[in-house]
């Protein structure tokens, strides 16, 4: 400690007049105002700004002449003899001249800033206006203050990185051994396996806040090698001792080595936290069933991975996976994947780049057949969906209705369709291989009927015809449209006027009114003979609806008491699952619910489970789920955020995945 | 017997594929002052960086106190001074700085004789190490080195670029130390007039290699100049025959007869010389350390018979 303090203190006594200057440089802001530009902004915040310019700017050319020279000029000169000469270790020798460097960069920052300090209370308004250079966020991450003491850390650290960098670089051109050659493998190593590892986590920074990520990412980066820098250093002076090659090589070594490891540390740990298995699942945040067929696409955090949505299309029989990335979307809702109705094939999205400028959809086939996947790029997001037998896929984008063919991608139809502002495509899908069905939506821009129009349209890919259908006025500015599976009828739901409308798809023809509670939770469904289930809760009491193809109620069930309804799946023909929520909704544990089974004939119902599930339905026609597919019987857990599956005959539950899979 | 204060064991100092010393071993008793002497890129200075622990030889090691310098380099230093030959001291301090960051460092810094020496050197304590004249500087490094009363003093090249009244400075300090404090003295040197009278041992390094290492009595013993004529030959070629119980390191001929410097003289095998028939005018005469270093460290017998015939 003697030793190191004596180095220091001697350097400090050798540079002292920087100080002087520094002291020179904190009566300059005084001038500030006198400036023509900054004479629109009050006296003081332009003396002040003007001063943290200055110490920050001389604190940083400071850190690099001193990083630059300090060390390495000695060793150009051979004046690090006279040190080696003296019982002083190496590394007494390269912390004293380093820590004194980072010290007279740092305190000539303080003299700058000394003036106006006492003059206007610096201080005071840096404690008042808390810098975060990463804007507080979701994350807890990010939501760090910096305090003063947090900033003063960060500016002795930022120093003395500087100042280790000036000094390696300064080593190595002075030097100009063939370590280069070192030095270049050990950037390029370095560079190609942070490239890979940012490649990794791009999955992350596309679904997570990309901006903040890099900077943090960028931070942690130059906070690991600042310790690689420093050991490098001092690894110089003590191994190269007085001859600037042999430092150079020493220094190089370490350098390279630390940093290399450490990257290959962040590639395998960006590689680790993006390969989660489906079994590492802690908590699920989104399900979707496939309508037919055991496969799931999942999304949720897996353990020791906090900030990252691990996605995969999961076999709830088989348990085989595959890793979906990037599949979130603000737009799709928080999966995109969507599957065809045999469950054969799945659809998702893949965000390339983190403004979202670029996107490709990927299908993949799940049947086992092939396990290729194929991708269609696209400028824009696209809808899509795929026909039945998930042979087709259809999209729309940038106004262009494009079908093409699986596995080939094939083009067989496309189509301009309208485009603008006041366009929107609410429904958009296949009734058979050979049939799609596209609604548009056209609003008027009227506040008063009709506020949007909705056009059915038919493409008849046997013919390559584009059919324009009928045109529905409906009163509302963002009607929801449910199609039955045969796409003959259209449910509009106008939830504005409180009620929603059975439209025959061929005539247009409104074909029944059904009234919809204004301000109570309602749901409808689809079912796969063609009726409509629609489930209400008004004033704490909740019933059942079964709606006809012909816009008749065919019957209403009572549930009983239940401040809400969640439609599942149908494990037969004529029943199907529901849940209903009790209680007051204040905390998870305050509620209560509870998995009905209703049979739709006898209109009996019968409690199977009790807990916070939420079934795994759709309400999008592509989705509707066959009778006694595997979907139905699959329920998210809300408060343990598992995944579970409820036998419909005697109610047993079984945890499939989540909570790192009890299994 | 003691210790011995420095040894280097078959240290081997290489640049690649190029030696700058191969396999030297040596050692330097308590109160020995020793000369390494050697013709310039002989190798010296690397041994003598290995020697401080500024270098790390590529085999073999060097040893102070009987401690691996390069291991216990900050321990040992506490008990070395150094001059080296180029003054390296920090050019923006001044004596008086350097003395006082000196004093920092070692235990028993006595300031009041770094401060004599100075005044008797004339040296001012004032004036930045930078601006002093080479004489003063190597001045100021000595009075540093000998500041903490040293065990072994390694001076390397201490003389280089010193004008006389600068070397006979340097000479009476260094005897003064060695007669006040019987200090271990290490040099190199090309001053080998100056450190004649100084050194006990001597040691001389030809492309890398220790070709000498020797007392200097015995040294002085074994080495002497041989003069005579030869009235039996006409030609300059026969001149060896003679010499034959002799090693002749460097035969000259002469206009006047045959010069040769013998390394391993004996006062009976001369006489037996002189003896000899044709040989005339016989005489030896005692050699300066830097004509024997001449005769081992300058060219090849070989090649002046060469020459000569």
């Amino acid at each position: 400690m003697r030793a190191f303090l004596a180095v220091a203190r001697r350097e400090i006594e050798e540079k002292r007049f920087v100080f002087v200057a520094a002291a020179i440089a904190g009566l300059v802001p005084f001038l500030a105002p006198l400036v023509p530009v900054l004479r629109n902004y009050p006296p003081d915040e332009a003396r002040d700004v003007t001063a943290l310019f200055f110490a920050c700017s001389f604190g940083v050319a400071l850190a690099l002449v001193l990083g630059a020279s300090t060390i390495g000029r000695d060793l150009t000169e051979h004046r690090l003899g006279f040190y080696f000469s003296r019982p002083l270790s190496g590394h007494s020798i390269a912390l004293g001249k380093l820590c004194a460097s980072t010290l007279l960069a740092l305190v000539s920052m303080v003299v700058i800033l000394i003036p106006v300090t006492i003059e206007g209370g610096w201080v005071r308004r840096v404690r008042d206006t808390e810098i975060t250079p990463l804007s507080a966020g979701e994350m807890p991450l990010f939501e760090v203050r910096l305090t003063l003491l947090r900033q003063a850390g960060l500016l002795v650290l930022a120093t003395l990185v500087l100042l280790l960098l000036a000094h390696c670089f300064g080593v190595i051109l002075r030097s100009r051994s063939r370590w280069l050659v070192l030095d270049v493998l050990g950037i390029a190593v370095t560079v190609l396996l942070l490239g890979a590892a940012a490649g990794q986590l791009r999955v992350m920074q596309i679904t997570w806040r990309g901006s903040e990520w890099s900077v943090f990412l960028t931070g942690c980066l130059v906070l690991a090698a600042a310790p690689a820098l420093l050991a490098s250093s001092i690894a110089g002076v003590s191994m190269g001792r007085t001859d600037i090659g042999r430092s150079h090589k020493a220094m190089s070594v370490v350098l390279w080595s630390c940093l290399t490891v450490g990257a290959i540390a962040c590639f395998g740990g960006a590689t680790w936290y993006v390969n989660s298995s489906p079994r590492e699942l802690v908590a699920l945040a989104s399900v979707k069933a496939a309508p037919d067929g055991n496969w799931l696409a999942v999304s949720g955090r897996a353990s020791h991975r906090p900030y990252y949505l691990a996605s995969f299309l999961y076999n709830a029989s088989t348990g085989a996976f595959a890793r979906v990335r990037s599949p979130f979307s603000w737009e799709w809702g928080f999966l995109s994947v969507t599957f065809s109705r045999d469950g054969t094939r799945a659809v998702w999205l893949e965000a390339q780049d983190r403004a979202h400028e670029s996107v490709e959809l990927v299908t993949a086939r799940l049947d086992g057949k092939s396990s290729e996947e194929q991708r269609l790029p696209f400028k824009e997001w696209p809808r899509f969906f795929l026909s039945p037998d998930g042979s087709r896929l259809g999209t729309i984008s940038g106004g262009l209705l494009s079908v093409v063919e699986l596995p080939s991608m094939q083009s067989i139809f496309s189509a301009r369709l309208p485009t603008g502002e006041k366009i929107a495509w609410p429904s958009a899908s296949f009734l058979t291989r050979e049939q799609l069905l596209l609604v548009r939506r056209s609003y008027t821009g009227r506040t008063s009927p009709p506020m949007s129009n909705l056009s059915i349209l038919r493409v008849d890919l046997g013919s390559k015809r584009l059919l324009q259908g009928v045109e529905i006025q409906v009163d509302s500015p963002d009607p929801q449209v449910l199609l039955s599976l045969e796409g003959d009828q259209m449910l509009v739901q106008e939830r504005v006027l409180g009620r929603t409308t059975l439209y025959d798809c061929a005539t247009g023809a409104a074909l029944a009114s059904i009234p919809v509670p204004l301000h109570s939770p309602f749901e409808f469904e689809a079912l796969a003979d063609g009726r409509f289930l629609e489930a209400e809760s008004i004033q704490g009491q909740s019933r059942l609806r079964l709606t006809l193809r012909s816009g008749q109620i065919e019957k209403a069930i009572e549930l009983g008491s239940a401040r809400a309804v969640f439609l599942g799946g149908q494990p037969t023909e004529q029943e199907v699952l529901v849940v209903i929520e009790k209680g007051v909704r204040t905390t998870p544990e305050s509620l209560s619910w509870e998995l009905l089974k209703v049979n739709l004939t006898s209109a009996s119902v019968v409690a199977l489970q009790k807990g916070p599930l939420l079934p795994l339905t759709a309400h999008s026609h592509n989705d509707i789920s066959r009778p006694g597919s595997p979907a139905s019987r699959l329920f998210l857990d809300v408060r343990n955020a598992s995944l579970d599956e409820v036998d419909p005959t005697t109610g047993a539950r079984r945890r499939l995945l989540g909570q790192g899979d009890a299994r | 017997m003691s210790e011995p204060v420095l040894s280097l064991e078959s240290l081997t100092v290489r640049y690649g594929r190029k030696a700058a010393c191969e396999d030297v071993s040596l050692s330097v008793e308590r109160g020995a002052v020793y000369a390494l002497l050697g013709r310039n890129g002989a190798g010296k200075s690397s041994l003598v960086r290995c020697l401080l622990g500024q270098q790390k030889p590529t085999a073999g090691r060097a040893l102070l106190f009987g401690e691996d310098v390069w291991r216990r380099r900050a321990k040992l230093m506490a008990r070395v001074g150094v001059v080296p030959e180029e003054p390296d001291a920090p050019p923006a301090m001044t004596a008086r700085q350097l003395s006082a960051f000196c004093s920092r460092l070692y235990a028993q810094w006595d300031d009041k004789t770094m401060a004599a020496r100075l005044s008797r050197f004339r040296v001012p304590d004032n004036v930045p190490f930078g601006r002093l004249s080479k004489g003063q500087k190597g001045e100021v490094m000595l009075a540093l080195a000998l500041g903490h009363g040293p065990e072994l003093l390694v001076l390397d090249d201490p003389t280089l670029g010193l004008d006389v009244v600068a070397r006979q400075a340097l000479y009476e300090e260094l005897v003064g130390e060695l007669a006040d404090r019987g200090t271990t003295v290490f040099l190199t040197t090309h001053d080998l007039a100056g450190f004649e009278g100084l050194a006990t041992r001597a040691g001389i390094l030809k492309d890398g290699r220790l070709v000498l290492d020797e007392d200097m009595e015995a040294l002085k013993a074994r080495f002497r100049r041989i003069r005579y004529a030869n009235r039996q030959t006409e030609t300059r070629t026969d001149f060896g025959n003679e010499l034959d119980a002799f090693e002749a390191v460097r035969v000259k001929v002469r206009g006047w007869g045959i010069e040769a410097v013998v390394s391993n003289f004996e006062d009976g095998a001369f006489e037996r010389f002189r003896a000899k028939d044709g040989v005339v005018d016989a005489e030896a005469s005692a050699l300066s350390l830097e004509e024997i270093f001449l005769a081992v460290a300058g060219e090849p017998i070989a090649e002046e018979k060469k020459g000569a015939a």
